[in-house]
């Protein structure tokens, strides 16, 4: 497997339109989580939603005009913001775009009848606008979704179908989603709190984030980052249930450290997947624990973001590569104590030091576990 | 080395065939795919009671998988974390999307199902598979207006190549309130190519718009 | 208590997808988890749903229904002594 190179991220979520905003806010201690009222129930829901005058105007300031739904503006901004960076024309067909999202435009079901409108409009507003050369590649596979893009993005260029993947993960907070992880008992009614004693579920957010990546080095000058390798493997256990010891995740970690040969000692951190129900953070815990990286400094961006869904392998990945590129430790909000049985090492200030790779790891519904290695360069 | 497809299952207007051959065919009459899909799991004689906690699109590629799985040998011949499961449809969850979406229209009756949720991601069809068949290697879900054989073919070869997998359970499977249908291949490395099937999007485009112009050794 | 285990019977038939089950072949003392009727992890969430939904009982949240989820005649139990109104008057 070859490696390939990562060109220019975006993010959109409630604290900021670029990734450079979203590292600044999150450095800062920001969270994008607050208290939110749904008509479906008399307590509010913490969630991290996108205002929308400010998304109306930023999309219009990228020209954007015309009837898109609050996802097709996310997904048209966060494409439009990395255009500018790209080296060829977007329209080239040496690009591919892939497309992340577990339920895009899913509120839509209340109204129409057919998923062809949950889907299919936006998707060919985006590919006419920008005059897409392929067909779009649309990934719809549960959490995993937006770090399997990345990965899917890295065999293609390694097979050499494509020079250029612009890869964008986007997902809503929608009643659909909020009513199922409730039914579920895995949402939290504080702010969630990954990885610690009184973690208590999830806590959904919205966003939309891309990360282009191509089969050489950007042009431009300075430290760069590279996706060395990537591993999916599924548990074969439970449709919903993490396996208890992590099986998974735990074999795709091994497949991604036995293709790049790196030392669980050089890896300088990890960003997990911990959405903070008491089943996930302990899979992972107990994954990370056996493949002996538990003395790697670690975080979830979930106390952040929230569980951003199909974007979330996008978004956590754009901020672990500014993470590295800036030499700067984003630390896990809101942890105190932690409340897995296995030793882990929370990362808790924003300390900086040289650093040069991270490992990314996400799971979800289905059993799918998706893990990634970043370097710099 | 090459690849090609070792099997392939369709199931399409109440009629399941392995191989371009009629392996069952459900009395005419009740064209509802809930009737068809529990009177094809009794033909198929497993016992697997998790069958009826599925929905309509697990249920639906569980039977496909049940009849081309087990015959093919497949998980004797390779390793379960090297086989990839590759699929793909055009309305995603649809059937339980509507009724996770109907148990939350109004907010005085407001009452979501777990059991239901969770069956609105299209890959619970493939984790379903996994459970069943012990699969533990790669697995993807695309969705697309149709059956993209050019898209399958590309990111196949891609698992292949770049030593995801070995092989690749791959497919198509869409219900909706409609209709359904079921389309499922299995992609190996073979030494030997004479008299088996390449694995090219011409290939798959045939085998998906026709049951019964290709088997294997005989051309009909 | 044999009507209302009756009426749980369908309600848990319909809402946990359990269609091929045959009420009558149903014991109410048999376990509902694992060796008895087979239920599993998301069925017992389905069941706090259930509860919620046709008995107006919300189950408190961290408190283990365990006991309650015993059989379908812990079930009913659990139901008679929750309910605010009981259905069966």
């Amino acid at each position: 497997m070859s490696v390939c190179y990562v060109h220019t991220t975006n993010i959109v979520s409630n604290l900021g339109f670029t990734t450079a905003e979203n590292f600044k806010a999150v450095l800062e201690g920001r969270s994008g989580l607050d208290m939110h009222a749904f008509d479906f129930d008399t307590q509010p829901f913490c969630t991290s939603v996108i205002d929308e005058t400010k998304l109306d105007e930023a999309f219009t300031a990228v020209g954007g005009e015309g009837e898109y739904t609050k996802l097709g503006k996310m997904i048209f901004l966060s494409v439009e913001s990395v255009r500018h960076e790209l080296e060829t024309d977007i329209s080239s067909p040496d690009l591919l775009w892939i497309l992340c999202t577990t339920k895009a435009d899913i509120n839509a079901l209340a109204d129409v009848d057919t998923e062809d409108e949950v889907l299919y409009p936006l998707v060919h507003k985006i590919e006419d606008h920008f005059s897409l050369y392929h067909k779009p590649m649309i990934i719809s596979n549960a959490c995993i979704s937006g770090l399997q893009g990345l990965i899917a993005a890295q065999r293609l260029i390694s097979e050499g179908a494509y020079r250029y993947v612009i890869i964008t993960g986007a997902d809503l907070v929608s009643t659909f989603t909020l009513s199922g992880f409730n039914a579920f008992k895995a949402t939290s009614n504080d702010y969630c709190r990954p990885f610690d004693q009184a973690r208590a579920g999830i806590n959904l957010g919205e966003a939309a984030a891309t990360i282009v990546l191509g089969k050489e080095p950007p042009l431009r000058k300075g430290d760069k980052i590279r996706l060395t390798a990537g591993a999916i493997c599924n548990d074969a256990t439970h449709i919903s249930a993490p396996s208890r010891t992590g099986e998974g995740l735990y074999n795709a970690i091994q497949q991604v450290l036995a293709a790049t040969g790196a030392e669980q000692d050089s890896i300088d951190f990890i960003s997990a997947h911990g959405t903070a129900t008491i089943y996930n953070d302990e899979m992972e815990a107990c994954a990370f624990f056996r493949a002996g990286l538990d003395n790697v400094p670690m975080h979830s961006l979930k106390s952040y973001f929230g569980h951003t869904l199909g974007a979330a392998g996008v978004l956590e990945s754009a901020m672990a590569m500014e993470s590295l590129l800036e030499n700067t430790f984003i630390p896990m909000k809101w942890f105190e104590n932690s409340g897995v049985t296995h030793h882990i090492s929370p990362i808790l200030y924003p300390a900086t030091q040289q650093m040069q790779r991270c490992l990314k790891t996400s799971s979800g519904f289905g059993g799918n576990n998706a893990v990634v290695l970043f370097e710099k360069c | 080395m090459a690849q090609v497809i070792t099997s392939y299952c369709k199931i399409k207007d109440q009629q399941v065939l392995l191989n371009g051959e009629l392996v069952l065919a459900a009395p005419s009459g009740n064209a509802d795919i809930h009737h068809f899909l529990r009177y094809t799991y009794e033909q198929l004689g497993c016992e697997y009671p998790r069958f009826f906690k599925m929905d309509a699109l697990s249920k639906l590629c569980f039977c496909a998988a049940e009849t081309m799985i087990p015959q093919s040998g497949i998980v004797n011949r390779t390793d379960a974390g090297d086989i990839a499961l590759l699929f793909s449809n055009r309305q995603s969850s649809i059937l339980s999307d509507k009724a996770h979406q109907e148990t939350i229209n109004d907010p005085w009756n407001f009452f979501p199902n777990p059991a239901v949720f969770v069956y609105t991601l299209p890959n619970i069809m493939v984790g379903e598979m996994c459970i069943r068949h012990q699969l533990t290697g790669d697995t993807t879900f695309l969705l697309s207006e149709g059956f993209d054989a050019d898209m399958h073919h590309r990111y196949l070869d891609c698992l292949m190549q770049q030593g995801a997998a070995q092989a690749v359970i791959s497919g198509w499977v869409e219900a909706d309130e409609n209709g359904y249908e079921a389309f499922l291949y299995m992609v190996e490395d073979s030494m030997v190519s004479a008299g088996l099937l390449p694995h090219t999007p011409g290939s798959l485009t045939a085998l998906y718009h026709n049951s019964k112009i290709l088997t294997y050794g005989n051309v009909d | 208590m044999e009507t209302l285990i009756e009426t749980l019977k369908l309600q848990i038939i319909d809402e946990l997808n359990l269609d091929h089950l045959d009420p009558a072949g149903i014991d109410p003392d048999a376990p509902l988890f694992n060796e008895g009727m087979g239920l599993d992890s998301i069925d017992a969430l389905a069941l706090v749903m259930l509860l919620e939904k046709y008995y107006g009982i919300k189950a408190p949240k961290g408190e283990s229904m365990k006991p309650a989820f015993a059989s379908l005649r812990t079930l009913a139990t659990y139901i008679q002594e929750h309910q605010a109104v009981p259905a069966e008057g």
